[in-house]
């Protein structure tokens, strides 16, 4: 057999796993309407119920009724019915930012119900998984490997028979754009949408439990990791053919198998390849596919039936009150940068650096997500970038770390817009994930080199000293994080303020009509994305400078998934949205730290913070925001009825003027 | 001055000179719809105010106004896509407050609602099948969905010519034939009409107004709202104008020009 052969045939069953995500991926886009990246939580809850189930004593037969044909399904209705039946005509960003939380919330929740055990040797389905059961020429072809194929192969083609021959997968599409019209023709679209999800729950529990035999233990970040494979073997489909994406997954596995055996074997390339394959693939798909650049957005025609969402909380400003807020704000400030350098002791000074320094973060999401309507999933990454870089000038050229830290922003900005270039073009869905490929493909085959994160032993960086001043201290650290937040928040405050702030809300409501007004629109994008991660660099190097060691895992991918989910549920459409997400998330962990490990903040915030995020189409301002407004008004309505002037919302331009992001005439026809 | 005719023009470029006489509805037929102090809003937008008339069985009512005078509301309300505050409306002697859209339809009201009302992403033959899906053999020859496409085709010959084409790509007229073509070849009992001739060229106009009253000879009541002055009236036997959310008139066909009077009221001088 020839050597590429050889090379080759592990990949089939290893590209039916990625076909596998692939079309459950392409199943639930085509049918919901959702790109459902908590595909790979769902798929991990049911193989981890398989495993408590087999493990409890049940037969294997028992345990995959209750995962596969009952938990599965189960979870697919709750989604629906639940959610995302909600959110059908929302934005795709609204739905992304809705299946990010569950992706977060959903392991760590199995992580309080079942604990956190480590599981080994998760069981198999049907044959025993590392069994050989006959040769293909020289090739051992193992149980694992020949349940893969066949499991796969047989769920393609029931999918295909389901959608090709009967009326369901027609009325789903239509579902997806139009659930009143669907209506209008006499169907029950809610109904229709019901199955949509019934069977994606299915399908993700059916390969959690299939795919959970192939590691040596029961992870969610294997099924996570999983995901970016599946995502590229869905972009060869253009995210809409189940057979293409089929074949697409074969296809990455084979390749991927091929490259693996032909490169070095134990370097950096060859173990990060399962992660930066994919990432070329998806970049190549994206800019090489015409039908993937029409994005798959088309808008409800009856959406004028929804009332007019309400407004934010910054619109209903009133010009005393504010001035009042205003100076207890600005009281409680400094009392607090008072306490801070006086009497907080010591690891709470720390905790809340670093809760600034994640603030700073943060704001490159707020500029990204909440000022122009885009979704990245590489903060973390960026903010990587800014780390090392100043880390790694301050150790070969003596840098200061203050003019490291900007080089290392510059850096993240240029890293940015090689990113942005290609993918931008294509909508919000192609830049999520074409950042989330790139955060996978820069952990695992960049950050790992000596020359920048230098893998699991990572590297030192010293603490700024700026002339005769040492900021060795943690309280004197403390001062100059507050000062670089200080200006960060200015620089947003000041762009959304000014001529780019208010192109950006145009470009948010509608990027035709910003286009017609004479707005470029793609350099205005490329322009705040550079931006948007320049200053998560700045954050990231601000960050290695208060730890004084860093390594490529404090930069994890899916540390990028939970920035994103912490800071819309706090609010992403403010500064202080930012600020209270950074402080309060930081400030909370360390509370909960006293729990036991089982529900400690690292356990419970995310899945608060998580579920969260699940209100974001109908809170876009966040769910902190929110409240602050219902506040508000409660506090103003409270002082009318004690005899205060009348208050009526100012009518002066607010500082933010908002625009909803869909225009709903009051009353048509 | 004939201000009101200079105003008539801005609504309606048909001249008027070839108005029918007005046939009258006939008051003793039973009204197959009636709305009953109808409220409904938008958030905080309130669109209707008590809003009450009959559709008798069997006629073509047209529904008047200016723009944002609550017409489409009304359609909407009728095949419940906006929910009803207080107030009810009664389809053929049932109550259909508050039942959702689905099961409305399949009452048998269909609603071709304003502007582009396809599933752009589908294809054009797609379309068509969702709609027949339910409705073959429902009061109609069309036994199988295929009877009902071949029907279709034949009354819209363009879009037998581009049923395999997404039907978003088609033109603005285009779409809008399709969207009538699901509707009009199994005819239902109410039709609602919302701006049929929006965005359609005149001679398109006039044979989806013959087929229209074809139809309504076969026995179908319909809800006729129009900017077209000139054609509702053509085809209504009575007329409901509504101004700001409210039924400001509700009889027999007249004078346009009356009409022009109500909808538009010369401003005090």
């Amino acid at each position: 057999m020839p050597q590429i052969v050889v090379y080759g045939l592990p990949g089939i069953p290893l590209g039916c796993i990625f076909a596998l995500i692939a079309v459950g991926l392409v199943l639930a886009y085509t049918t919901s309407g959702v790109f459902n990246l908590a595909f790979g939580a769902e798929a991990y809850a049911a193989a981890l119920l398989f495993y408590v189930a087999v493990h409890a004593g049940w037969p294997k037969w028992a345990a995959f009724v209750v995962s596969v044909v009952l938990f599965g399904p189960a979870l697919g209705l709750a989604m629906d019915r639940y959610l995302f039946r909600h959110i059908r005509t929302a934005s795709t960003l609204a739905k992304l930012i809705a299946s990010l939380g569950l992706l977060i919330a959903i392991p760590r929740l199995t992580e309080v119900i079942f604990g956190n055990a480590v599981r080994m040797a998760p069981p198999s389905l049907i044959l025993n998984p590392n069994h050989i059961y006959f040769h293909l020429g020289s090739y051992a072809v193992s149980g694992i490997e020949i349940s893969t194929v066949g499991v796969t192969t047989a769920a393609l083609i029931v999918l295909i028979g389901l959608f090709g021959f009967t009326q369901l997968g027609l009325r789903m599409r239509a579902v997806v754009e139009s659930p009143r019209m669907v209506q209008l023709t006499g169907i029950n679209a809610d109904r229709v949408s019901m199955v949509a999800w019934v069977i994606s729950g299915a399908f993700a529990s059916l390969a959690g439990v299939l795919l959970a035999p192939l590691y040596a233990q029961l992870l969610d970040y294997n099924f996570t990791g999983l995901l970016v494979s599946g995502i590229a073997a869905a972009a060869i489909g253009g995210f809409t053919s189940l057979p293409l994406a089929f074949a697409g997954g074969i296809g990455l596995g084979v390749i991927q198998e091929i490259l693996g055996g032909y490169l070095p074997s134990g370097s950096i390339l060859s173990s990060g390849l399962q992660d930066a394959f994919p990432f070329l693939v998806l970049v190549v798909m994206l800019v090489a596919l015409p039908s993937l650049k029409r994005e798959h957005e088309t808008n409800d025609p009856l959406a004028s039936c929804d009332p007019p969402p309400p407004p934010l909380a910054s619109t209903l400003r009133n010009q005393s009150f504010d001035r009042w807020t205003r100076y207890a704000s600005w009281t409680i400030l400094f009392i607090f940068v008072l306490s801070v350098v006086t009497w907080i002791p010591g690891n709470w000074v720390f905790t809340l650096s670093q809760g600034m320094v994640f603030s700073i973060i943060f704001l490159s999401i707020t500029l990204l997500t909440g000022m122009s309507g885009q979704l990245s999933l590489a903060q973390a990454t960026f903010a990587g970038v800014g780390a090392f870089a100043a880390g790694q000038l301050a150790d070969h050229f003596g840098l200061s770390v203050i003019a490291g830290m900007f080089v290392g922003g510059l850096l993240a900005a240029a890293v940015g817009i090689i990113v942005a270039i290609p993918t931008l073009r294509m909508g919000t869905l192609a830049l999520a994930l074409g950042t989330f490929a790139l955060a996978l493909l820069v952990g695992s085959v960049v950050f790992p080199y000596s020359w920048a994160g230098n893998g699991n032993s990572g590297i030192s960086v010293p603490r700024p000293l700026i002339g005769p001043v040492s900021f060795q201290d943690d309280r004197a650290f403390f001062l100059l994080s507050l000062v670089i937040l200080v200006l960060c928040s200015l620089v947003i405050i000041m762009i959304r303020r000014g001529m780019v702030g208010r192109s950006l809300l145009a470009l948010r409501s509608s990027e035709v009509a910003a286009s017609t007004i004479g707005i470029d629109v793609r350099r205005l994008k490329i322009m705040v994305f550079a931006l948007s991660s320049g200053i998560a660099g700045i954050g990231g190097a601000l960050f290695a400078s208060l730890q004084q060691s860093v390594s490529p895992a404090d930069f994890s991918y899916d540390l990028s998934l939970l920035f994103v989910v912490v800071v819309v549920t706090a609010g992403v459409r403010t500064v202080e949205g930012a600020i209270e997400a950074g402080i309060g998330y930081y400030l909370l962990l360390q509370i909960m730290d006293f729990l036991p490990a089982r529900y400690s903040g690292g356990v419970i915030l995310p899945i608060l913070f998580g579920l969260g995020a699940l209100s974001y189409a109908r809170h876009p301002e966040g769910l902190v925001e929110f409240q602050k407004r219902v506040w508000t008004e409660r506090l103003l309505r409270l002082r009318d009825r004690l005899g205060g002037t009348p208050s009526t919302p100012d009518s002066d331009l607010p500082d933010e003027v908002v625009i909803p992001a869909v225009h709903h005439p009051p009353a048509t026809g | 001055m004939n201000g009101a005719i200079a105003r008539a023009n801005q609504v309606t470029d048909q001249s008027f000179q070839s108005l029918p006489p007005g046939s009258q509805g006939s008051p003793h037929s039973s009204a197959l719809l009636e709305l009953d102090h109808v409220n409904a809003s938008y958030g905080p937008y309130k669109a209707l105010f008590d809003v009450s008339f009959k559709v008798p069985e069997g006629s073509a009512v047209a529904l008047l106004g200016t723009n944002g005078a609550g017409k489409s509301t009304v359609a909407r309300v009728i095949s419940g896509l906006v929910p009803v505050e207080s107030g009810s409306v009664v389809f053929g002697g049932r109550e259909i407050t508050g039942l959702p859209v689905w099961k409305i339809a399949r009452a048998g009201v269909a609603h071709a609602p304003e502007g582009r009302s396809i599933f752009a992403s589908l294809t054009v033959e797609e379309n068509l099948m969702l709609g027949f899906a339910l409705r073959v053999g429902e009061s109609s020859p069309s036994k199988s969905v295929k009877e009902a496409l071949e029907k279709a085709y034949a009354a819209f010959p363009r879009l037998g010519e581009r049923r395999r084409q997404l039907a978003g790509t088609l033109s603005g007229g285009e779409q809008r034939m399709l969207s009538l073509a699901g509707i009009l070849t199994i005819p239902p009992k109410l039709l609602i009409v919302d701006e049929l001739s929006l965005g359609l060229a005149p001679v398109v106009v006039d044979e989806v107004f013959d087929t229209l009253e074809r139809i309504l000879e076969e026995g179908t009541t319909m809800l006729v709202i129009e900017q077209h002055i000139g054609r509702a009236l053509e085809i209504a036997d009575s007329v409901v104008v509504l101004s700001k959310g409210r039924v400001v008139h509700d009889g027999p066909v007249r004078d346009l020009e009356e009409i022009v009077q109500e909808i538009m009221p010369r401003p005090e001088e």
